[in-house]
């Protein structure tokens, strides 16, 4: 029972890594060694390893480590449930830890408990010669294996089957309408072959194989991991559309393969986002939606807002694709700030001329995009310590609301402390 | 035309803004920077005041070009109007052809708030026929789009209601800070040019920010509405 679950969370993770193993106790081993930088990071990559978990209604923790006995005892021993040790750090960053966190049986750790060698520390401090005359070899090995100075090979679990469809022309193909009645016929035969598996996918490969051998990929995002055949088929042929295969003279195609990848188990219908929609009958139209657009303008072009941890207001939010999964809920400060907020922010603060502003005001007037706008109300300063562990600007800077007198507003900011006078304003948004 | 009845009612909602409810295409007209921020503050604003606000989702399409002109969604502001950041799908596609058929899309979906199109500032495909599948679709589906464009118009369309939006000033809050006044609500001078049932006309509006909704300022133009410039 706790076997097939452990398969199942396995399965659910392949989309982190094809490293995976089993682990003794309740625990997988995730090799992420090459994963790391397509999930945006260490701790982002851990939140969604979590987030996939709890998708499926299991807790854990997690421990992100230079060796698997390392990782495995951060999980048990760490006081957060996300934990990541530092690089290169050897036993140092886990000595406060239990001997219990090593993998070790209850009969070592007992004798060691007895001993008074009750954490890793002072496991560590005995020399590693007595440490296996005393203990036996299993304790040495296990610490060894932790501090990375003995290998661990993983036994990896095999690889998930693949999903693929795959028709051959009998002559050469050079119409389109030819290869999207193809390409509609392997949609259906590959949803077959998921759905007769109790699989999904949310990512697609679609080949055509052209006649002097080469091979032209189209790979597909989708957000819902079930789809009926009509509508990959839908999806698949607007990439095509956009891609406009073909139009090459004497060139023609004499087979088109499908292809799912990251095939996911469908058992729990997916707490997705994109179909737990908040206005009722929204369900499946709004990823829907969110595929149509994805798929002919590209992920990275349908995005959706992302609390971040900065208090620098062109960082505050970041845009990633829709495709990423839900963003999180985000708690917003108390109104206590009397700055009201700005609707439009720009990407890149604008730098503008400005005059000479009396001691801790604003400027009288800027120039912005060449008009010069008279600078009627104002309200701030709002200051912002610089984000210094970013390696930015030193300071901090201060924020203000103005308003022209023909009812323009907008947001400025100077760098504190202010060079001179004269020091730099810059626009960073627009309907303050 | 104008029926009495019509008027009262207007009257009992306090804005002439009520007409955004209606399904169909609304254009906001903007030209120049500061206006074209002033329309897309005030759509937005008009997204806020509509029933569901803080639940239904947000379908925003623009151009990155315009992006980079009048920037992104802000969310803490968007926050503060009582729109979930949450809510918000942001889709910018490289040019107008892509963002108008992104814009249809969006309006083939039902149960979102609205649908939010910032058009560049040289239009060269939006116009009649384009705005009349607009218009079409949203109807169709009783689905709203709130368009922001600039103030030229090459050629006639047909959206449901169309305004001219200019930003004003807001209303003396009387408190003196460094010399400088502070500022008051968001405020627009709207004109109202087209509209199906209701009289053209010019209004100042402003943001109440304790009632989350658009209203009416509280200016001597409220009691005699002009007609609208242009």
């Amino acid at each position: 029972m706790l076997a097939e679950r452990l398969a199942r969370l396995a399965h659910a993770c392949w989309r982190f890594t094809p490293r995976i193993a089993l682990a003794p106790g309740d625990s997988l081993f995730l090799d992420v060694s090459g994963s790391i930088g397509l999930f945006g990071g260490e701790r982002r990559l851990l939140r969604k390893v979590l987030a996939e978990l709890e998708e499926r209604g299991e807790a854990g923790r997690i421990c992100l480590a230079d060796t698997p006995g390392a990782a495995w005892a951060g999980t048990r021993a760490a006081s957060e449930p996300v934990t990541i040790l530092a690089p290169d750090s050897g036993l140092e960053s886990m000595s406060a830890w239990p001997v219990e966190a090593l993998r070790l049986d209850a009969e070592d750790c007992g004798l060691l408990r007895e001993l008074g060698l009750d954490t890793i520390g002072a496991l560590g401090g005995i020399p590693p010669e007595s440490l296996q005359a005393r203990f036996g070899a299993g304790t040495a090995l296990r610490l060894k294996q932790a501090a990375g100075q003995a290998p661990e090979p993983l036994d990896y679990l095999p690889p998930p089957r693949t999903f693929k469809a795959r028709m051959e022309f009998e002559s050469l193909v050079v119409l389109r309408q030819a290869i999207a009645a193809a390409v509609a016929e392997l949609a259906v035969r590959l949803c077959d072959q998921l759905a007769a598996a109790g699989m999904g996918s949310r990512r697609f490969e679609l080949r055509l194989h052209r006649s002097d051998g080469k091979c032209v990929a189209y790979g597909l995002r989708t957000a819902r991991l079930i789809q009926p055949a009509p509508q990959l088929a839908e999806l698949l042929d607007e990439k095509l559309q956009a891609g406009a295969p073909g139009r090459e003279r004497g060139v023609g195609y004499d087979a088109v393969s499908l292809v799912a990848r990251d095939t996911e188990d469908v058992m729990a219908e997916q707490a997705d986002w994109l179909s737990g929609a908040s206005a009722g009958n929204l369900k499946g139209d709004f990823a829907r939606l969110v595929d149509r657009l994805c798929s002919r303008l590209g992920a990275d072009a349908v995005r959706v807002p992302t609390p971040e941890d900065s208090y620098l207001p062109e960082r505050r939010w970041r845009f990633v694709s829709a495709l990423d999964g839900p963003p999180p809920e985000h708690r917003f400060e108390a109104p206590h700030e009397a700055m009201r907020a700005p609707l439009l922010l720009l990407e890149q603060a604008e730098p503008v001329e400005a005059a000479a502003a009396a001691a801790g005001g604003p400027p009288a007037w800027i120039r912005w995009r060449r008009k010069r706008l008279s600078l009627r109300r104002a309200q701030g300063p709002r200051r912002v310590l610089a984000e210094w562990w970013r390696g930015e600007e030193r300071g901090g800077r201060e924020y203000w609301l103005v308003e022209d007198e023909q009812g323009r507003s907008l947001c400025l900011f100077r760098r504190q402390p202010p060079a001179d006078e004269a020091s730099r304003w810059y626009v960073q948004a627009l309907a303050a | 035309m104008t029926t009495p009845d019509r008027a009262a009612s207007r009257e009992e909602r306090g804005w002439p803004l009520a007409v955004l409810e209606r399904p169909g295409v609304h254009e906001f007209l903007g030209e120049r920077d500061a206006n074209r921020a002033a329309a897309l503050s005030l759509l937005l604003c008009g997204a806020a005041s509509l029933p569901g606000a803080a639940e239904r989702r947000l379908v925003w399409v623009q151009t990155s070009a315009a992006t980079r002109r009048w920037g992104m969604p802000c969310g803490e502001g968007l926050n503060a109007i009582g729109l979930n950041p949450r809510n918000v799908l942001f889709v910018e596609p490289e040019n107008e052809r892509e963002l108008l058929w992104a814009l249809e899309q969006a309006l083939d979906c039902p149960g979102l708030l609205a649908v939010v199109g910032c058009l560049p500032g040289a239009e060269r495909h939006y116009g009649f026929t384009a705005s009349r599948r607009l218009s079409l679709r949203a109807l169709r589906n009783g689905s709203r789009i709130f368009l922001a464009r600039g103030a030229r118009i090459r050629e006639a369309t047909s959206a449901q209601t169309r305004w001219r939006v200019e930003p004003a000033p807001s209303a003396p809050s009387g408190l003196v800070w460094r010399g400088f006044e502070l500022p008051g609500a968001r405020s627009w001078r709207v004109g109202l040019e087209r509209a199906p049932g209701w009289t053209p006309g010019a209004w100042n509006i402003e943001w109440s920010e304790h009632e989350n909704r658009l209203r009416l300022a509280a200016s001597p133009e409220r009691a005699n509405p002009v007609r609208a410039a242009g």
